[in-house]
């Protein structure tokens, strides 16, 4: 007890963790010294009761929540670094937008397909595109301990779906709208107003290519059709998908690292997001693409999750004198919020073979007028995202790039990383598709208006400061376009 | 010990694009980790989420996990990290009750009566809030190597330590940790009537 690197021997001595010198030392030591064996017992004892205590478990299997969380932070975040603002800062923009991206897919006609749409989607929109000097101020979704659940989406949804009553005039403003910063847009407001029964009604742009020699996903097949109007009830959903309204789609909204999604992991759909002119949109230029490789929009199945169409052209504002119960309840509410979002954001939803996935991809490259940027990433495959992740920090660090170049870098980095070979072989890896299975493909073409690409970085960093009223939950809202 | 070559597989198959292999690999390692960190966070709640934070992690860096080390060593390493961060923005280290609360489990009923059951609980209770009131530094390595069972070049690699200090260090926790349960021991020693 007297030499202290001595003692120390000794607790590395009870480890076996010696030298042959070392512990022929302690052996001497301990041989010369009574004290010294007393506490090695001692020091024996001490580590015998910590390694007597029980054994702590989890308790449930984390490995669903891991790759969940996982996949958000490869889509929403650059990098591991952290968004400027984190998750509170929001933009009425961003937030309205949102939501009208939600609740138009949820009112489409092919609502059995939304549960699928809506959760690629998140994932999608809570990555965002590239923002020109916006480091993802709300792209981190709040944790569920800080939400406050003062607005429920859900609930919204689960009330429009349900309810089969006109209501009262009064009742289609919502609690929280008054508290929204009003916006004078009335004019773009209005396509929000269309009954939604009527929105997808575009013909096939094509007669539909048998996918797969003429096999059909068997949750595919299964598919009921769609309802034709969003007040009747929702179909059952194909196995695996899980019900919009249902708290899943909350849990991939507002909690989505502890809840499941809706794809499940390794499903092989394909998410391609597409940055397109306001031209090309009027145009139906995607459409056209499609029709060329013969992808079926509408083959009379529910397999078709479009929603508003960019570009096309719309029905004219709800007259007054229409019944209320024409209009759901969350696209009054979106009236009351001015919401000026129609003209933004396009999902389409298609099932199409490799063949056609490639062609399709290949000829939206060819097309760099039209279409300025396009992503395809697997779901939840690793490679593209992380090429899309290693782009968005490279995009971050350099934020004063011009927004021209940014687009053509983004589209670059995703070509180098052959996303649809990525996608493919990431299927195949995973033993889930055969070689001319046809691939789910969820497309999310994002109007790019000339006045974003005019607009300085600086600027749109300064435009969209977050109301006070707006919730957690609104922050989780992807970023606003500027 | 687990197997490196399994590990290597299931990697190389996550890299591949097959994320279910990371849900291997953390099934395998979840509970083990968890043990380990409970102990050094204090309390249940906050090791489930440093544990998850940590697989989270090291799946958005597994490109980067270079082969000559472990993988089980390189998620303890992160895991520690995230403990610290964790530590930054909570709260300290729980009492000894809370401790025992949060751990949710106790040593199993192995038979021996209520009255050595009950004094096992005690010893346990004793135990983990010992170490609960140990300094960070000594704690760290106390648990990895008691709790975990990893030798000294892993603790030195998972907390970044020279391993003369993994070994100084665990010497003073253990002489701290003999101090808090000196009264204990007597206790067992002491004959009784």
């Amino acid at each position: 007890m007297k030499d202290v690197p001595e003692h120390e021997l000794l607790s590395a001595y009870l480890d076996g963790e010696l030298t042959v010198a070392e512990r022929a030392r302690v052996e001497q030591f301990l041989a010369d010294s009574p004290a010294a064996r007393q506490t090695l017992e001692e020091l024996r004892s001490v580590s015998m009761a910590v390694q007597s205590l029980p054994e702590l478990r989890v308790g449930e299997d984390l490995s669903g929540a891991v790759l969940r969380q996982a996949e958000r932070a490869i889509l929403t975040g650059p990098g591991e670094r952290q968004p400027r603002g984190g998750a509170e800062r929001a933009s009425p923009t961003s937030v309205q937008r949102w939501r009208a991206l939600l609740r138009r897919v949820v009112t489409s006609r092919g609502f059995a397909w939304a549960g699928t749409a809506v959760a690629i989607a998140l994932l999608i929109m809570l990555s965002g595109f590239p923002e020109r000097g916006r480091e993802r101020d709300v792209v981190r979704a709040p944790e569920p301990r800080v939400r406050a659940p003062a607005r429920d989406a859900v609930a919204e949804l689960r009330a429009s779906d349900e309810a089969a009553v006109p209501e009262p005039e009064d009742a289609r403003l919502p609690a929280a709208a008054p508290a929204r910063p009003a916006r004078p847009a009335p004019a773009k407001a209005a396509p929000l107003l269309e009954a939604p029964a009527a929105v997808r009604e575009a013909p096939p742009p094509a007669p539909a290519k048998p996918l797969a020699e003429g096999e059909v996903a068997p949750e595919m097949a299964e598919a009921p059709e769609a309802p034709e109007a969003p007040r009747q009830r929702a179909a059952p959903l194909p196995p695996g998908v899980e019900r919009l309204e249902t708290p899943a789609v909350a849990g991939t909204l507002r909690a989505p690292e502890r809840r499941a999604a809706a794809v499940p992991a390794d499903q092989p759909v394909l998410l391609v997001q597409c940055d397109i002119t306001p031209e090309a949109a009027r145009q139906g230029a995607f459409d056209r693409v499609l029709a060329e490789q013969q992808i079926a929009l509408h083959d009379g199945r529910a397999d078709s999750a479009r929603a508003e169409p960019a570009g096309r052209p719309r029905r004219a504002p709800r007259p007054a004198d229409e019944p209320l119960d024409r209009v759901p309840q969350e696209l009054a509410e979106a009236e009351a919020a001015d919401v000026a979002l129609d003209d933004t954001f396009d999902v389409v939803y298609v099932e199409a073979t490799p063949e056609q996935v490639t062609a399709t991809l290949d000829q939206l490259a060819q097309l760099p007028d039209q279409f300025l940027a396009v992503s395809v990433k697997p779901a939840p495959g690793m490679a593209s995202q992380q090429a899309l992740t290693r782009f968005n920090r490279r995009a971050v660090e350099a934020a004063d790039v011009e927004p021209e170049e940014q687009h053509r870098l983004r589209g670059k980095a995703m070509r180098d990383a052959d996303p649809a070979a990525d996608a493919k072989a990431a299927a195949e890896a995973a033993g889930e598709i055969e070689a001319g299975e046809p691939y789910r493909v969820l497309f999310v073409l994002r109007v790019v208006p000339p006045d974003v690409l005019a607009e300085p970085a600086a600027a749109a960093l300064e435009a969209a400061p977050l109301p006070a009223e707006v919730d957690a939950e609104d922050a989780a809202a992807p970023p606003p376009s500027p | 010990m687990p197997s490196v070559s399994d590990d290597a597989q299931l990697i190389e198959q996550t890299l591949a694009g097959r994320s279910a292999a990371f849900g291997e690999l953390v099934c395998k390692y979840q509970d083990r980790l968890f043990n380990t960190i409970a102990h050094v966070a204090g309390n249940a709640e906050d090791a489930r989420d440093i544990v998850q934070d940590a697989f989270v992690q090291a799946f958005l860096k597994l490109e980067s996990f270079q082969h000559h080390a472990a993988f089980y060593t390189w998620l303890y390493r992160i895991a520690f990290n995230v403990a610290i961060s964790h530590r930054r923005s909570r709260r300290p280290a729980v009492s000894i009750e809370q401790a025992k609360e949060d751990a949710g489990e106790e040593p199993a009923d192995v038979g021996d009566g209520p009255e050595i059951n009950l004094l096992r609980k005690e010893c346990c209770e004793q135990v983990r809030g010992a170490i609960a009131g140990l300094k960070e530094e000594y704690r760290a390595v106390v648990v990895l190597r008691e709790i975990d069972g990893c030798s000294y070049e892993s603790i030195a690699e998972i907390l970044d330590l020279p391993i003369g200090t993994v070994r100084s260090r665990l010497y003073r926790g253990r002489l701290q940790l003999m101090e808090e349960l000196k009264e204990m021991f007597t206790a067992e020693e002491t004959p009784g009537p």
